[in-house]
């Protein structure tokens, strides 16, 4: 296998490895919402998962956030041929628990991730195998972009700014005033309605090659750092991070260095 | 179960595309007479910190509790029976239990809650619930 492709697992292990740990930490704070007193609780819950219920009832479910939290740790150190396998195995566990996702695109990211690094683990002695893994994961990222970019791009209210001034209203993200407030000027509210679009529906461009490519990673940094700041999507900064390493790779096999 | 994985596993990629209309959960609390306080928005906005860039448990929970009610209003949407037998709708209960939990005075005898769809017009109920005990 060559350094280069080494180097992009390497790096993807990492990142996703504290996208484990740091999710797994956060479920840990809110404990009580899916303990047997919250939200969450099994006794609800088992009606249509009970045959998982040596694993997710409440004691068990904290044992098992800690081993992920373990899988997660060793992710980031690089130690253990199973840490992938474990860390896939206990996030499925936790997106059934809340019964699909318990941050939606997140969760699928951070899944799709880890099941390419499940197969880099286990089948690396194929390079063949191993560099289809890494390029699943960069076109499922690239398509991420591109595919809601373009859901977007279909509605006038993202073309006029008018949904940009929306999202910063919408109770669930809780947007600091001084965002709503700059949104709230119709041409600030155009001008980062269509940011959003030329940057998502344009980013397939990465397959021209790795300088296009180092160019659009960039502004992806800067787009998930905007939508942490503002509507506290740091999940999505974190997981998308573990994929720009493959797209970077992809970008190396489809275009001109 | 295969609704779970097919849930997780076949991502749309289509993130924010409608921005015009929020699900809302709302409570009241019911007296002994029967009758329900004023309807009052239950999950608050969550705070912002430049932490949050990072690490953001409560954040994340707020919107876990949005899509729960979303999910709910969608299962209510496709069942045939009766919305209470869902399992979502059991979990809202909780939740609106908990949201409610400052509101409880001794002469309440429970509450009810709503799922109301808000956009530029208004709000239109999407979901009413029954009476539920503390």
């Amino acid at each position: 296998m060559s350094t280069e492709l080494q180097q992009i697992i390497r790096l993807t292990q990492l990142l996703a490895g504290v996208a484990v740990v740091v999710g797994t930490l956060e479920l840990l704070v809110v404990r009580r919402a899916w303990s047997d007193v919250g939200i969450w609780r099994w006794s609800v819950l088992r009606r249509e998962m009970s045959a998982l219920g040596v694993l997710l009832g409440q004691r068990s479910f904290t044992a098992m956030l800690l081993v992920r939290l373990a899988a997660g740790v060793a992710l980031i150190a690089g130690v253990g041929a199973v840490a992938p396998l474990v860390a896939w195995v206990t996030s499925l566990l936790v997106n059934l628990r809340f019964r699909g996702t318990y941050n939606g695109g997140s969760d699928h990211m951070l899944m799709i991730a880890l099941t390419a690094l499940v197969i880099t683990s286990a089948g690396a002695h194929s390079e063949v195998v191993v560099k289809a893994a890494v390029v699943w994961i960069g076109v499922q990222s690239i398509l991420s972009y591109a595919i809601a970019g373009v859901a977007k791009l279909v509605h006038r209210s993202w073309r006029n700014g008018e949904a940009m001034r929306a999202f910063a209203g919408l109770r669930a993200y809780g947007a600091p005033a001084l965002a709503s407030k700059a949104l709230g000027n119709p041409a600030v509210a155009r001008y980062a309605a269509w940011s959003v679009l030329l940057f998502e529906c344009g980013f397939p461009a990465v397959l021209l090659g790795p300088r296009v490519a180092v160019v659009f990673i960039t502004m992806a940094v800067v787009f998930h750092m905007v939508n942490a700041g503002v509507l506290g999507l740091n999940r999505f900064l974190l997981t998308w991070a573990a994929t720009w390493p493959a797209v970077w790779h992809v970008a190396t096999l489809t275009g001109a260095r | 179960m295969r609704n779970l994985l097919a849930r997780l596993f076949l991502p749309s990629w289509r993130f924010f595309d409608d921005a015009f209309s929020s699900t809302v959960l709302q409570g009241c609390v019911v007296s002994a007479d029967g009758g329900c306080s004023a309807w009052t928005d239950l999950l608050e906005p969550p705070t912002r910190r430049s932490a949050h860039l990072l690490w953001n448990p409560w954040g994340n929970l707020t919107l876990a509790k949005y899509s729960l009610v979303e999910r709910m209003v969608d299962e209510a949407s496709e069942a045939s029976g009766d919305p209470a037998q869902l399992v979502s709708y059991e979990l809202v209960v909780h939740l609106a239990r908990e949201e409610l939990r400052g509101s409880h005075t001794p002469a309440s005898t429970g509450f009810r809650f709503r799922v109301v769809e808000r956009d530029a017009k208004g709000d239109s109920d999407a979901l009413l619930s029954a009476e539920h005990p503390w």
